[in-house]
């Protein structure tokens, strides 16, 4: 054993450059390994843009790449929310666009012209190994790197962080994330050195994160918070002051240069914890300086007076400037972090939107395996150590734990620190259990076979006294455990390859199917409509569908749209949601007014794909209710036992909304008589269809995903388009046709819009 | 009187050969068309005119040139004429005569691949493409109606000589051909449908107005129109590889649907698999060794395309992620590698010779509106030279920069308008002179740039940036 130990370990001195040269090998490889599972969708599928909001990002890089920074700056998009367009310079984050555009340039300068899209789709595997990266120099602050190592493996593997950065996934979290980490990084070094440097290294990057992502404000209240809380500890030091006021002072100002965040660093109540701690931090400073220079009898008086002022002062200042409006006060998305259910009551956009809602318990171990249960671990170490920056470790924790049990995708503000906190766990066990030396068995008693737990309790016992060496004697206890922890590891890297592949490296643009023989079928009905659309559409063509197709449609379609799921102007979401929850009459009025020239809705009945419209029809039915609690309402699309229904027990309100009518257009025609049946709700359909007055069907895709339809045109001799189906079918009278018919007959003179 | 009869008939119509006057070119009568047999075939999406003519010099002095007019009328062009010595099978030259003022006939003139002596004779055989000469009538269809196509054309065949005895044979995609023009001496057969034979034509026929004949006949098959075509021919001597790309804007230019689009009948039908006027597929057969074939469009990866590849044939089936129906539009890209060793041969010195198809394509009838071939040399080849075996409109000669140039590679783009696929597989051979050193440029860029990087580290890391000691 010595002399393996004596051709391992030399001497100190020779071997730290060995352990470079492994660390940066380790380091490097984690990356790979980092980059390597995020590709699972790449090889499975192509090298596409994923899911709904990268669909924009790609879009708003190709705007930048084509027109340049100072144009998309500037950018006022007509081509959505229309007729309102948005200024879409003003209300994005532009990190991660000017990131990857910046990319495509610097490779563009070495004659390697990358296609954009490429660039996007892996931007999020490259910086998920650089995250990896900067969660190892941020443990490496908090233990030591064979800590760092760990914590950059569990970081570049964990679910957690995968499920928000895989290839294609281009969402600001891509970069985000590493941008957290390496901003909290910059905050402990500088915390622990009192360095302005490092204080203002830190601000530049808080600054890319406040251009990246909205969860900036997640630093803003956490770096004040362990400020905070090293003050109430009695740990206050220049270092502390040093550190925090060049962060804050340049920090804020930076943040303050990005125009979708503007002046909301000294207005809004998101950030006035960050500005009060900052005026905290000034008078603890100036009291410390007193304390120097008064005697301290009259210094506790002059402190008892300076608190109960200053509190009054800033207490007052607070509420009156936010009772005045000057400081606005927390937004709804921030107000449901505290009550869960606020945003249900009062924002339902908020609240229909699936990674809004409360956290399921096994998504924590979903998501992060054996390290939930090694963090409190962690965090229970970190108590042991208690420095300034185990304090960070301890608020991060508490603070992300929380957040994380609100909100499903907060749990990727928790991943990180979970891998941190797992790490040092891991690394104290491995530090303790893989020490080669055993320490010298001097008492005699302990030359008997002991059980291990004694033997640590009498070592502990020694410890008081002697200070001897410290260590596990038993070479079965270290093989037992050290071999657990490896199964553990191995474990949790099969699980976290197996999460992976399964849950998050699905496009959801494109979905998969298995033919009978086992091979893989792609179902691409999505592309398909919006190809069509592109393809055989005028370009100025309006289309209609729920926010949640806006930014595909804006990015594969090229098309104008009426929302998207920049969810800015909730009247107009409204306006779509009453469109499709109307009557066709009611309807019709709305589309001619908005000029709308196609509607698409998603309709899963056909293939048993279940997150289409007739799914979500309720919620464009609650937020139309919002908005016109008269017109649209919830209740008369229940039936009368309360069910949500779409056979022949739907209620006529139901029946006739356009997005029923729209669904379910011809649909029983694809069936025997009688057969109809609808794959995703289980139901059996009237084998009647619903017959559509105002459009015309204009384009399905291949398994019914998709269905376009084309607004007509107002009738050349001035009828409305029921008594000219009517007149076309036949029929001379028009009143027979239900209550739909009756409903049209009162309305008539209303109904024809010439515009 | 002819000139207002040739005013009316043009006024009226515009669509017919001004034939017998107005004729500015001075064509001498020096020629007899002995016997004049034109094949007008439109089993294609265009039309491909063939012309087999025994031709007499009636002058006292050997004569080389013949002019040739065809109709070119409305939208129609003129894609290519071809013509060779029908008996010997030498070819000879067609060029255009750049004159208008007979429109709408095109003259071709003719040069004779052996001078012809008096009285003596000669067969000629002379192919033409013909594009935008045909319209669906009706212009639109319901989504599983018949399409049907018409033409219009004269019984004579438009010529500035005299003709003894002349026949023109109409052959149309299949048997189901319900309209058509009646005069003496017109017969249906089968496919076909036959004028003449008319004996002793005057020059331009007889009288313009009654000459025209139309006929309109079923075609099953979509009229597959690519706008444009950008093809990209990429050679690579240290990849030892060729790399083709094509980039297609394709149009369906055949009936139009009457109504929308209904995914229920076309689901309905289609387990039958009828014949229908919308494109489904489109079949690509590459050469032999073609390997790695992709096909995609603007948003992506299309899933729905088989490959196949082996020592006998290569064959890309691509079918569109939606039908494309008269007027609708599609774009997508394919692109396949194959080895260079069997397109490329080392010449002369440092010398190279390329011998690549200048146009492929799919094996539907297909007609493109323009062609751009760019073909890629590698970085540092010189003194380019081509032999087209197409005529070329438009030649431009650039650098395309691309992973890791200093320079750029050598290239050429060379454009084509309106070419019909019946010029497809025909080789380009491109000559030219490629050094060693040439060779070497990018390996040695790629060393010094990582060099002076690691230089530029080195250098930069042992600066020491902090403020006091």
């Amino acid at each position: 054993m010595s002399t393996v130990k004596s051709i391992l370990f030399k001497d100190p001195a020779s071997t730290e450059s060995t352990r470079s040269i492994l660390r940066v090998l380790i380091l490097l490889t984690i990356a790979a390994a980092a980059v390597a599972s995020r590709l699972f969708s790449v090889i499975r599928f192509e090298s596409i843009i994923h899911e709904f909001d990268p669909w924009f990002n790609f879009r708003a890089s190709k705007y930048l790449v084509k027109h340049g920074f100072f144009d998309f700056w500037n950018w006022f998009d007509d081509r959505t929310w229309y007729p309102l367009g948005r200024v879409t310079g003003g209300t994005l984050y532009p990190g991660l666009m000017v990131t990857s555009g910046a990319i495509w340039h610097a490779l563009r300068m070495i004659s390697l012209p990358v296609d954009i899209r490429n660039i996007c789709v892996l931007l999020a595997p490259g910086f998920s190994g650089l995250t990896a990266f900067a969660t190892y120099l941020f443990t490496k602050e908090m233990k030591d790197s064979g800590a760092g190592l760990l914590a950059a493996a569990f970081m570049g593997i964990a679910p957690g962080y995968i499920s928000r950065s895989v290839a294609g996934s281009y969402d600001n979290e891509a970069i985000a994330i590493f941008l957290l980490m390496f901003t909290f990084y910059l905050w402990i070094k500088a915390a622990k050195l009192g360095s302005a440097m490092w204080g203002g290294l830190c601000a530049l990057f808080y600054f890319y994160m406040v251009s990246a992502w909205g969860g900036y404000v997640f630093i803003t209240n956490l770096i004040p918070l362990h400020v905070l809380v090293l003050i109430l500890m009695g740990r206050y030091s220049g270092r502390i002051y040093v550190a925090y006021s060049s962060w804050y002072a340049l920090g804020t100002l930076a943040s303050m240069q990005v125009p979708f965040v503007g002046f909301l660093p000294v207005k809004t109540s998101e950030h006035m914890a960050a500005l009060g701690i900052f005026g905290l931090i000034q008078l603890v400073a100036f009291v410390d300086y007193l304390r120097g220079q008064v005697p301290s009898k009259q210094f506790n008086t002059l402190l008892r007076a300076l608190v109960i002022l200053v509190t009054i002062v800033a207490f007052t200042g607070l509420v009156t400037l936010t009772v005045t409006g000057v400081i606005a006060p927390w937004s709804g998305r921030f107000y449901s972090l505290w009550d869960t259910g606020y945003a249900k009551i009062h924002i339902p956009i908020i609240a229909s939107v699936s990674e809004h809602q409360p956290t399921a318990w096994p998504s924590f171990f979903f998501d992060l395996n054996m390290l939930i249960w090694l963090f409190p671990a962690g965090v229970y170490l970190c108590f042991r150590q208690l420095t300034d920056e185990h304090v960070f470790i301890i608020v991060y924790s508490v603070m992300a734990s929380y957040f994380a049990g609100v909100m499903v995708r907060l749990m990727l503000t928790l991943t990180p620190i979970v891998c941190v906190a797992a790490a040092i766990t891991v690394s104290s066990i491995f530090d303790t259990y893989l020490e080669i030396d055993s320490p010298q068995e001097s008492d005699d008693d302990s030359e008997s076979k002991k059980p291990k737990k004694e033997k640590v309790k009498e070592t502990g016992g020694f410890l008081s006294s002697k200070a001897p060496y410290i260590g596990i004697y038993s070479i079965t206890s270290k093989v037992a455990v050290v071999g657990a922890f490896s199964v553990y590891l191995i474990l949790f890297v099969l699980h976290c390859t197996w999460v992976t592949s399964n849950a998050y490296s699905s496009p959801s643009v494109v979905l998969a199917s298995r033919m009978p023989d086992g091979s893989q079928h792609i179902i691409d009905d999505f592309r398909e409509a919006y190809y069509w659309l592109r393809k055989n559409t005028p370009y100025d063509s309006k289309i209609m569908s729920w926010w949640d197709y806006g930014y595909q449609i804006g990015g594969m379609a090229d098309r104008t749209t009426l929302v998207d799921n920049n969810t800015w102007n909730n009247t107009h979401i409204a306006t779509v949601g009453k469109a499709m929850a109307s009557s066709e009459e009611v309807s019709y009025d709305i589309l001619r007014k908005h000029e709308v020239d196609y509607v698409l809705v998603i309709f899963g009945g056909l293939l048993g794909y279940s997150g289409d419209d007739i799914n979500k029809f309720l919620w464009m039915v609650r937020i139309a209710e919002g908005v016109w609690p008269q017109e649209v309402q919830e209740r008369k699309f229940f039936t009368h036992r309360g069910e949500y229904k779409v056979d022949h027990e739907a209620t006529d309100t139901m029946k006739n909304s356009l997005m029923y009518k729209m669904s379910y257009y011809k649909f029983p025609s694809l069936f025997p008589p009688g057969q109809a049946q609808d794959r995703v709700r289980g139901a059996r359909l009237p084998s009647e269809g619903p017959v559509l007055h105002t459009l015309d069907e204009a384009f399905t895709s291949e398994n019914w995903i998709v269905r376009i339809y084309k607004v007509k045109d107002l009738d050349q001799f001035g009828r409305d388009h029921f008594s000219v189906s009517a007149f076309e079918g036949g029929k001379k009278k028009k009143g027979k046709k239900g209550g739909m018919a009756g409903r049209a007959a009162g309305k008539r003179g209303r109904r024809v819009a010439r515009i | 009187m002819r000139s207002s009869n040739s005013r009316v008939s043009l006024l009226a119509t515009l669509l017919l050969a001004a034939s017998h006057l107005g004729f500015s070119l001075n064509i001498p009568p020096v020629f007899k068309n002995t016997n004049l047999l034109r094949t007008i075939d439109v089993s294609k999406a265009y039309v491909k005119e063939t012309i087999a003519v025994i031709i007499e010099n009636t002058s006292h002095q050997p004569q080389t040139e013949y002019y040739l007019p065809l109709l070119v009328s409305g939208s129609s062009a003129v894609s290519y004429v071809e013509c060779k010595d029908k008996k010997e099978g030498t070819p000879c030259t067609a060029e255009v005569v750049d004159d208008t003022t007979d429109y709408p006939l095109q003259y071709y003139k003719i040069t004779l691949p052996a001078t012809l002596q008096p009285a003596a004779q000669i067969t000629l055989a002379v192919t033409a493409g013909v594009t935008g000469a045909l319209t669906p009538v009706p212009a639109i269809i319901g989504q599983s109606d018949k399409q049907y196509l018409s033409y219009t054309g004269t019984k004579f065949v438009p010529s500035p000589y005299f003709t003894e005895k002349q026949k023109t044979k109409f052959r149309a995609a299949n048997g189901e051909i319900p309209d058509y023009t009646v005069y003496e001496h017109t017969e249906k057969s089968g496919y076909t449908v036959t004028y003449g034979p008319y004996d002793n034509v005057e020059p331009w026929g007889t009288d313009a107005q009654a000459d025209k004949f139309t006929i309109r006949f079923e075609f099953t098959n979509p009229i597959v129109y690519m706008e444009k075509l950008e093809r990209d021919i990429e050679v690579s001597h240290w990849g030892n590889n060729l790399a083709i790309e094509e980039r297609y804007w394709m149009t369906n230019n055949g009936a139009k649907l009457k109504e929308q689009f209904s995914r229920l009948s076309w689901a309905t039908t289609s387990y039958y698999n009828p014949p229908t006027a919308a494109i489904k597929s489109l079949l690509f057969p590459l050469r032999v060794g073609s390997k790695d074939a992709y096909y995609t469009d603007e948003v992506g990866n299309v899933s729905t395309s088989k490959f196949r590849s082996d020592s006998r044939e290569a064959i890309l089936d691509i079918k569109p992620r939606f039908p494309i129906f008269g007027g609708w539009n599609y774009s997508f890209v394919v692109g396949w590698n194959n080895d260079l060793p069997a397109y490329l041969r080392h010449g002369e010195g440092d010398g190279y010779i390329l011998k690549v198809p200048l146009l492929q394509g799919p094996s539907q009838s297909t007609s493109y509106g323009k062609i751009e071939v760019r073909i890629i040399l590698p970085e540092g080849a010189t003194n380019v030279k081509y032999v087209s075996p197409i005529a070329i409109h438009k030649e431009e000669r650039f650098l395309h920069k691309t992973f890791m140039d200093t320079i750029g590679r050598t290239s050429i783009k060379l454009t084509i308008d309106n070419v019909v696929d019946e010029l497809k597989n025909r080789d380009i051979i491109v000559t030219y002179n490629y050094s060693t050193i040439a060779t070497l440029r990018k390996p040695l860029v790629v060393l010094a740039s990582v060099f002076s990087v690691y230089v530029v580290t080195a250098i930069l890391g042992r600066i020491d940036l902090s403020i006091g000691k």
